[in-house]
């Protein structure tokens, strides 16, 4: 079949219930998307589909059709930073750093429609599991990236 | 503390034909370096300034999120003279004779204080001499800043680069001079992390993303109830399953082994492996616990007479607590690769303790340990998990039956359930307390699984258990016959767990008479250390006890610690700043109340004032923590912060809703809906203020975990009245 990704076609050769997560490591070595648990309950396996987050590990590669897929790897254009990034940068957001690229993504989809959110609308919409607690930062870089894009 | 390091005397370099030229300098073992195939893997920790000036700086700790990537470049950059926009880091592999690597105990800042920054300083010492010996100028005359030597008087200049091949040349300086405090240029600054841009951009590796050529990939299951075992499973079903390529016996279970990971879960599925059960609940193992408080322990702390104290006094405060099995539950699972060839054995792990790895592989593989190469990658989180060996055994083991590189990788599941968990422990405490209402003497019995016996088998723990109890609580280990000790090793150890009882004594605090027991229960859970390790029940159990001597002689639990305190400035200057910045002497907001912890533990001093609120249900939501903390010289303040919130948030986790769970001899939990972590929703505002300090770093990695359940617990009872004594404390908010 054939996957529209990072701005990119591939064709790949798998079985359609193969959950997306997997394709976009295993077959196309896009490794910065993780597993954490996979049934959707932490939110590391986070990624774009036709701009809104979803959970890949819980994505069938089959159900994915003509949307575009976006990976962290994908999130900027090559050698730029998304403000999302670089707001996690100024803020030094990650510790040990495997939740981040889904906690990133989720992040840019909630900016990408909502510009300005208060806290009570970031509770409601970021989800991720840090294992580390960088919730405090995560928040802050939130607010930078909003600020900063406006 | 001197100036002036002496450094090993293994410190040597290799000079322009190793590694590509340039300035190497290493520690460790200079003859089998120089004699090696491999000099890069018989260094040690090393400096390499290649000609171009690129300064490459080993980092030997395995970076888990802690920040030792940067703080410990950052050692040796600035006694360097370095110039860090030329710095990059790297974990070495290791191989060649063992060098018993590890990293935990919040020890790598503290403990690579003095020899990093050493190391950098010789190497400084060399460029400079070699820019004196070109220029024929003075040493004294000659000074080196990011990354050149400059001689002031001619106003010549040279880099790294250009002199590193010279350099090379001459000899280490045993005891170069260290730089005094105003001279450092990184070391107390929040430099920024060198392995956020790669964790930002999702280049960064961890195990899980290793890759390699004819890399297969494995899944495992092994079996539930500890100590059970395989009873069968559908060979022919996994290996008729798309892109299987084998299926493996592994340790109590099996490994079905495939092109890609999907496809060997999918086969695994297939299998559908059948394990026997066990019989343990958590009802029953709480049973134990609480019955083994009602005998005599073994004495791991006694100081003062506590029994006289407590026979002359009616006025008596008792207090049981009891806390659950946690999990570490890393978000990056249990996984590592493995190679085992004819000529030896090759791994690449997200390892916490590769000594112990390379060790235990070469006695499975019956090879000579300079035999097994361990490559260390970024770390999807530590806490004392990726210590323990198993799932690098594991891997060496399904590599080893097909000789071919295997990556396995466990299922948040598998990872759940076969966890070295933190134990669970009964506590039972009284203190005397005299007319002022401070503590005369305080009297603590713990029970539960010991560390130092976990690989004793049940019987052995039992005999431990009972012997311990006729021996009328004094130290086993002296009482015991030799002919005895000897033939069981590690019986020395059995009947006192250091580790469950550490950090017991509360030791900032004057407590004039004091005994803590410890009653081993045998346990079938593996234990391990979990972040604080001893630290993590005991602060929980002992703060919420002072807490309520406080409210028994009718004291603010602030002013009632400081009067403990009084001979322990450090401490107590800890408290005042937590207490001060939480607003301790001011009224909470409506519906709002504190509670306060400190502790002491890994050289530093931490104190925690949280602020809740009770819901209708009277559940509560944490609303702000404030942290003091003096963790003696900051090496990079950002990175202490950051630790402390995390560990704060670590231990929050734990102390509302942690609990690993038994029934039929297996963990109950399985994933993140059942065994919930605090997520941003639920996470309050924290807070971290550091105490300037010239002491020496102590360990930061840990040390705000054991203050935060107590400082919970104790603003819950500050509102409602009644004393916490059962961890967790809610069921997850809705």
């Amino acid at each position: 079949m054939q996957l529209r990704v990072n701005g990119g076609v591939v064709d790949v050769d798998v079985e359609p219930e193969t959950p997306l997560l997997f394709v976009l490591r295993d077959w196309l070595g896009l490794c910065g998307t993780k597993y954490g648990c996979g049934v959707g309950a932490c939110g590391a396996c986070t990624v774009h589909l036709a701009g809104e987050a979803a959970r890949s590990c819980t994505v069938s590669v089959g159900s994915v059709g003509e949307r575009e897929i976006t990976t962290i790897e994908g999130l900027a254009s090559p050698g730029t930073m998304h403000g999302v990034q670089a707001a996690w940068l100024a803020e030094q957001v990650p510790q040990c750093g495997y939740c981040q690229p889904g906690m990133i993504m989720a992040v840019a989809a909630l900016l990408a429609v909502e510009p300005r959110p208060s806290d009570a609308q970031i509770d409601a919409r970021i989800t991720n599991l840090c294992r580390c607690g960088t919730y405090p930062r995560v928040r802050r870089a939130i607010h930078r990236a909003a600020r900063e894009q406006s | 503390m001197s100036d002036a390091l002496a450094l090993s005397r293994r410190a040597f370099v290799i000079g322009a034909a190793a590694l590509g030229g340039g300035l190497v300098l290493g520690f460790g073992r200079a003859a089998e370096a120089r004699a090696a195939d491999d000099v890069e893997l018989a260094l040690g920790s090393w400096i390499r300034i290649a000609p171009d000036g690129a300064v490459t700086l080993c980092v030997e700790k395995s970076e888990m999120g802690q920040g030792v990537y940067t703080s410990l470049a950052m050692l040796l950059a600035d006694e360097l003279d370095a110039d860090w926009s030329r710095v990059e880091v790297r974990f070495p592999p290791e191989g060649g004779e063992l060098r018993g690597l590890v990293t935990g105990a919040s020890s790598s800042v503290r403990g690579s204080w003095e020899p990093l920054r050493a190391a950098g300083a010789a190497a400084r010492a060399m460029l400079i001499t070699a820019a004196a010996d070109t220029w024929r100028a003075p040493v004294a005359e000659c000074s080196a800043h990011d990354g050149r030597v400059r001689h002031e008087a001619s106003g010549r200049e040279l880099g790294y680069g250009e002199l590193a091949e010279r350099a090379a040349a001459l000899p280490v300086p045993a005891a170069p001079r260290l730089k005094s405090r105003a001279e450092w240029k990184l070391i107390g600054r929040p430099v920024a992390r060198l392995d956020a841009p790669a964790k930002v951009d999702g280049s960064a590796r961890f195990g899980v993303d290793v890759a390699l050529d004819g890399l297969l990939h494995a899944a495992v299951r092994t079996s539930p109830a500890f100590g059970g075992e395989l009873l069968g499973f559908d060979e022919r079903a996994a290996l008729a399953s798309p892109g299987v390529r084998a299926v493996v016996p592994v340790p109590n279970g099996v490994a079905v082994v495939a092109e890609r990971w999907w496809q060997a879960l999918r086969g695994l599925e297939a299998a559908s492996p059948r394990f026997s059960t066990g019989s343990l609940s958590s009802a029953e193992f709480s049973a134990r616990l609480r019955a083994a408080l009602e005998q005599p322990g073994a004495t791991a702390v006694l100081s003062g007479d506590p029994e006289a104290a407590f026979a002359r006094s009616a006025r008596v405060v008792e207090a049981r607590h009891e806390v659950p099995f946690l999990a570490h539950a890393t978000m990056e699972p249990m996984n590592a690769t493995a190679h085992v060839r004819d000529d030896g054995c090759e791994i690449w792990a997200p390892t916490q303790g590769q000594g112990r790895a390379r060790r235990t592989v070469a006695r499975l593989l019956d090879i000579p340990v300079e035999r097994v190469r361990l490559h260390t990658t970024f770390l999807g989180g530590g806490f004392g998990r990726r210590f323990e060996d198993d799932f690098v055994v594991q891997a060496v083991i399904v590599s080893r039956a097909l000789r071919r590189p295997v990556k396995v990788v466990w299922t948040r599941d598998e990872d759940l359930r076969h966890d070295f968990y933190r134990p669970a422990y009964a506590s039972l405490q009284r203190a005397v307390l005299g007319e002022d209402g401070l503590p005369l003497a305080r009297m603590q019995r713990i029970a539960g699984p010991s560390f130092e016996a976990r690989d004793a088998p049940e019987w052995l723990q039992s005999m431990a258990g009972a012997l311990q109890r006729r021996l009328d609580g004094g130290l086993v280990p002296d009482a015991l016959p030799e002919a005895v000790r000897s033939r069981i090793p590690g019986w020395l150890d059995l009947p006192v767990s250091r580790m469950a009882a550490e950090g017991a004594e509360l030791r900032s605090y004057r407590i004039p008479a004091q005994r803590i027991e410890y009653a081993l229960v045998p346990c079938p859970v593996p234990t391990g250390f979990w972040r604080s390790v001893g630290h993590s029940q005991n602060a929980f159990f002992g703060e919420c006890f002072i807490d309520e001597l406080a409210a028994a002689a009718g004291r603010d639990p602030l002013d009632y610690r400081r009067a403990l305190l009084v001979d322990r400035p450090r401490a107590r200057a800890v408290l005042e700043l937590a207490a001060e910045r939480a607003g301790w002497r001011r009224a909470a907001a409506p519906g709002r109340t504190r509670g306060i912890a400190l502790h002491e533990c890994f050289e530093s001093i931490v104190c925690e004032v949280a602020e809740i609120s009770l819901d209708s249900e009277n559940r509560p939501r944490v609303h702000r923590v404030v942290c003091a903390v003096d963790c003696g010289t900051t090496v990079n303040p950002d990175t202490v912060d950051a630790q402390l919130e995390s560990a704060i948030v670590f231990g929050l986790s734990a102390a509302l809703y942690g609990r690993i769970s038994l029934r039929d001899g297996a963990v109950e939990q399985s994933g993140f809906h059942d065994y919930p972590l605090v997520s941003l929703a639920d996470c309050p505002e924290i807070e971290v203020h550091r105490i300037d300090s010239e002491a020496a770093p102590g360990g930061v990695g840990e040390i705000g975990t054991p203050p935060i359940a107590a400082a919970v617990a104790n603003a819950i009872f500050a509102a409602s009245g009644k004393p916490v004594r059962e961890l967790p404390i809610a069921a997850p908010r809705g």
